[in-house]
């Protein structure tokens, strides 16, 4: 290979990266998307279940939801594991018992690239 | 923790990338090319001799990286001591489901290399060749590689081992080269046979740069997402030092090529001069090429730049 066509090759790779610099892509990390209950919502029937959909695929093994009344005083909740059949799901079964009023829902999870991220969201019972 | 992973993650890609990288080159750089028996022996027997403490470390490593992931997973300082948390690393995450294959070769390998040594066996390179194409591959299926949903999961992590590869075909070919120059000038086989060397290396790792160019491009739009973030983040900073080391590493390789090789091939001045100056530059390669995988064994623990735009 010549001198000109190897430095015509690396100045065009080198253009190609500097363009290539103001391209969007994929959402790194575990971030909520979704949940149900809603963020910040007025449900009017006791959710069940908190079931929250992330940006990525997460571990279940060391992911957890935990959920808190306005008071401070954590309402009792099954153990958080990923959905079967979309792994960037979570959800937790509520075990206790609801009464109306403000409630804070607080996740950590484990993406599977191994970083862990947290955050927590409100919603509201009003029946 | 963090910083002892990322000694442990630099430990790991080094000695896996010396592993493939070097034992890749006799099959492009020697064969066929004015083959003496004694020759290959004498860089098949280096390259063994080198795989065996780079499995070492390799796997030395690789328990040490599952002891950090099991306390940073479970959130349990003792978690690398607790034999129900490096279970469930090892069974229930991505992780561990990629990492027991890694540690079951990487327990083998040293085993069969030091059998081999020990036995004073006729040295093999294929076995460490394909050894490291797998434990070089895999590590795209551990890190940011792993991200993702959908299609661009499978692009990304396509697109990392073959990052990696090319990177190993360079960095761990450089050891190889360095030591097969030094031979064939110790061992007066003549300067044409080490002119076809050099020129067979210096085609490879052109190819690998390109590689490497391209599917880092598209890395990092996978995980920086903006030019302003290459300056305003972490991550975007130390990847621009990787950027700058590999550079570096581009311009050493073009000075060898363009400048060096041309004088050891008309033989412009006594021959040792530009050979002295070439084993040098190739030392400097190696050099740079430390900083960068340095560089990439922080980069895995960062949060990658794309994060700071969804926050």
């Amino acid at each position: 290979m010549s001198k000109t066509t190897t430095l015509r090759v690396i100045s065009h790779a080198i253009a190609v990266a500097i363009l290539f610099g103001s391209c969007t892509g994929a959402v790194a990390h575990a971030f909520l998307d979704n949940a149900t209950p809603k963020v910040g919502s007025v449900v009017t029937t006791p959710p069940k279940t908190i079931r929250i959909q992330f940006t990525q695929r997460i571990e279940g093994a060391f992911s957890h939801i935990h959920l808190f009344a306005a008071g401070g005083q954590e309402i009792a909740t099954g153990p958080a594991a990923a959905d079967a059949s979309d792994q960037a799901v979570l959800t937790a079964p509520i075990t206790g018992t609801l009464a109306p009023g403000h409630y804070e829902v607080r996740w950590d999870v484990l993406s599977v690239d191994t970083h862990h991220t947290n955050g927590h969201f409100p919603f509201s019972y009003q029946p | 923790m963090e910083i002892l992973l990322v000694g442990l993650r630099f430990v790991q890609y080094m000695a896996v990338m010396i592993l493939f990288g070097s034992s890749l080159f006799p099959y492009y750089a020697l064969a066929g090319n004015g083959s003496t028996r004694a020759r290959n022996a004498n860089i098949a027997a280096f390259i063994q001799r080198a795989a065996f403490y780079a499995s070492l470390a390799a796997l030395l490593s690789a328990i040490g990286w599952l002891g950090c992931e099991a306390v940073l997973m479970s959130g349990d300082p003792n978690g690398y001591r607790e034999g129900a948390t490096l279970w469930t690393v090892l069974n229930d995450t991505e992780f561990g489901g990629i990492w027991r294959w890694r540690l079951l070769l990487l327990l083998l390998l040293p085993i069969y290399l030091a059998w081999r040594l020990l036995t004073h066996r006729t040295p093999l390179v294929w076995p460490v060749l394909v050894s490291g194409i797998f434990l070089v591959a895999s590590l795209a299926g551990v890190g940011h590689g792993a991200m993702g949903l959908g299609f661009s999961e499978w692009t990304h992590l396509g697109n990392q081992a073959l990052h990696l590869l090319a990177a190993a075909v360079w960095v761990g070919g450089l050891l190889s080269l360095f030591h097969a120059i030094r031979y064939i000038r110790d061992a007066e086989l003549g300067a044409e046979v080490q002119r076809r060397v050099l020129a067979r290396f210096s085609l490879v790792g052109f190819i690998a740069v390109l590689l490497i160019v391209a599917s880092g491009l598209l890395n990092s739009w996978f995980l920086v997402g903006s030019f302003a973030a290459l300056f305003n983040t972490t991550y975007g900073q130390v990847l621009m030092v990787k950027i700058a080391c590999f550079l570096f590493m581009v311009a050493l390789a073009l000075y060898n090529r363009l400048f060096l090789m041309p004088r050891l091939a008309a033989g412009t001045d006594d021959g040792e001069t530009s050979l002295r100056l070439l084993l040098r530059s190739i030392a400097a390669e190696q050099i740079f090429a430390i900083l960068v995988v340095a560089s990439v064994s922080l980069l895995g623990t960062l949060p990658p730049a794309m994060d700071r735009m969804v926050m």
